[in-house]
């Protein structure tokens, strides 16, 4: 059973949708004890980094969500703000902490020229071959962003997929049992739906 | 080497629960089922989807009166939409109160677009901006060249024209919020006659938000001319979508051949990816 993060905002609807689409067995994870039902998690995420901490600390979500993805190794997909939140800090509006699952810090995408937010479509740089992106054609690696910070990562073995915005901005990691996007494979048509089809089989 | 495309919208036109073509925002011909359009869309991989409903003071008249069947109406074609929507959504069309934001979020929307309330109330607005982020608020600017030759701001559907310099106008749009401006010339609305670039010219040098150009497709080379002679992110077209079989997929194609830094053009069939 995939568990989808609920905390109240966020992408949830959408994400719901496609995996109604696809047909796949989904439930809400929106307290403790829903943990114990599911065998992945997907944490879909808009908003704030600091934002998202406190719904989690606030739903009781983020301890169980810590243990569940580092002691139970349960497959795990962080998206956008989902995905950023797995470093060790943001500092989105105020420092936060985050979940310290990856070594590096969620930082603003450093423009000059550019303004931010990043929207739009990006056709994804892969640094190496990865399961996510499994059948995925080299004509359709185009995926949808919208965001003004990034998970830089210390260990760049983990780098799966970057941008360029000014910058070699992060674009998807994997590390074990971690998985993680910046970008919304809910809003990336055909591409998008594979990649989530990947992780729902692994 | 950037990665970043530009993008091609898809607008479609809703009116009383049809999807409509419109000329000068008076007349609308009706051209099909806003359900069955999406699906389409979605088949021509198209970049990102905006569902206007162009009437909706039917529903606003009596905003506490029960039988506001429009809204409602509109509100469950945005909710039906959104479960084939797979790419960027934006909704818009008689937004006036926070809660009409948030309805139409939870119904799984990515953006809203706001016309009329810019000039009114803002303050929904920016608490919307606050809580969801500026990237979801689209404002939407309806411009029409008056005899003078002079640029002037319309809202309420292109009935009501305000007095605000256009320059002032965009510095507000900016300071409540809004992460992207479509712009709509009245006069290009359903002339084929081409964009106005000069218009969205003008407006690029007034703000480095991204700009959507809308109004006056007649051709692929009025779309092309736009990518061409501006440096805007995106432009957006209605009607013309609706004339020929496979229209958004051979627009894409064509802009690809013309070197326009668009997604390649793919046909693709979304239910072959289900489990």
């Amino acid at each position: 059973m995939i568990g989808l993060v609920n905390y109240g905002s966020g992408n949830y609807k959408s994400l719901s949708n496609v995996l109604d689409f696809l047909n796949v067995k989904h439930q809400k994870i929106s307290s403790p004890e829903d943990f114990t039902k599911v065998s992945h998690i997907i944490l879909p995420g808009v908003g704030s980094y600091s934002g998202l901490i406190e719904q989690l600390k606030k739903k009781k979500l983020f301890d169980e969500l810590n243990y569940n993805i580092r002691d139970k190794k349960k497959p795990f997909l962080g998206i956008c703000v989902g995905m950023q939140i797995l470093s060790e800090e943001g500092e989105e509006n105020i420092i936060t902490k985050g979940l310290n699952l990856v070594k590096g810090k969620t930082i603003k995408i450093p423009t000059k020229k550019l303004r931010l937010p990043n929207i739009g479509w990006h056709n994804i740089n892969l640094k190496k071959k990865n399961i996510l992106f499994k059948d995925i054609e080299e004509n359709e690696l185009f995926f949808y962003f919208v965001h003004s910070f990034f998970l830089k990562v210390e260990n760049h073995e983990i780098v799966t997929s970057t941008i360029f915005f000014e910058h070699e901005v992060t674009a998807s990691i994997q590390s074990d049992n971690i998985f993680a996007v910046q970008f919304h494979p809910e809003k990336s048509q055909v591409a998008g739906c594979k990649l989530l089809n990947n992780f729902i089989n692994l | 080497m950037i990665t970043k495309k530009r993008r091609l919208i898809a607008v479609v036109l809703v009116k009383n629960g049809n999807v409509v073509q419109s000329k000068n925002f008076v007349e609308h011909k009706r051209v099909g089922s806003p359900f069955t359009i999406i699906d389409r869309l979605s088949r021509w991989n198209a970049d990102e989807v905006i569902y206007l409903n162009i009437r909706p003071e039917i529903s606003h008249q009596n905003r506490k009166d029960l039988n506001s069947e429009n809204m409602n109406n509109f509100l469950e074609i945005v909710g039906q939409v959104s479960k084939r929507a797979f790419m960027p959504f934006v909704v818009g069309g008689g937004i006036r109160t926070f809660e009409d934001v948030q309805k139409i979020f939870d119904l799984g929307a990515d953006k809203v677009s706001i016309n009329t309330c810019l000039s009114k109330d803002t303050f929904f607005i920016e608490k919307s901006s606050k809580l969801y982020g500026s990237q979801s608020i689209v404002a939407s600017v309806d411009v029409k060249i008056m005899e003078d030759g002079k640029y002037f701001i319309f809202v309420n559907g292109g009935k009501e024209k305000i007095n605000i310099d256009l320059k002032d106008y965009i510095k507000l749009i900016e300071d409540i919020g809004a992460g992207e401006i479509l712009i709509n010339s009245i006069n290009r609305d359903g002339s084929q006659s081409g964009y106005d670039i000069k218009l969205i010219n003008e407006i690029s040098s007034y703000t480095k938000l991204p700009i959507i150009g809308l109004g006056g497709a007649g051709s692929w080379d009025d779309i092309s001319a736009v990518f061409e002679n501006t440096k805007i992110d995106a432009v957006a077209a209605a009607n013309i979508f609706h004339f020929t079989e496979n229209s958004y997929f051979e627009a894409i194609k064509y802009l690809n051949e013309k070197k326009c830094n668009l997604r390649p053009p793919i046909l693709s069939d979304i239910t072959k990816v289900k489990l």
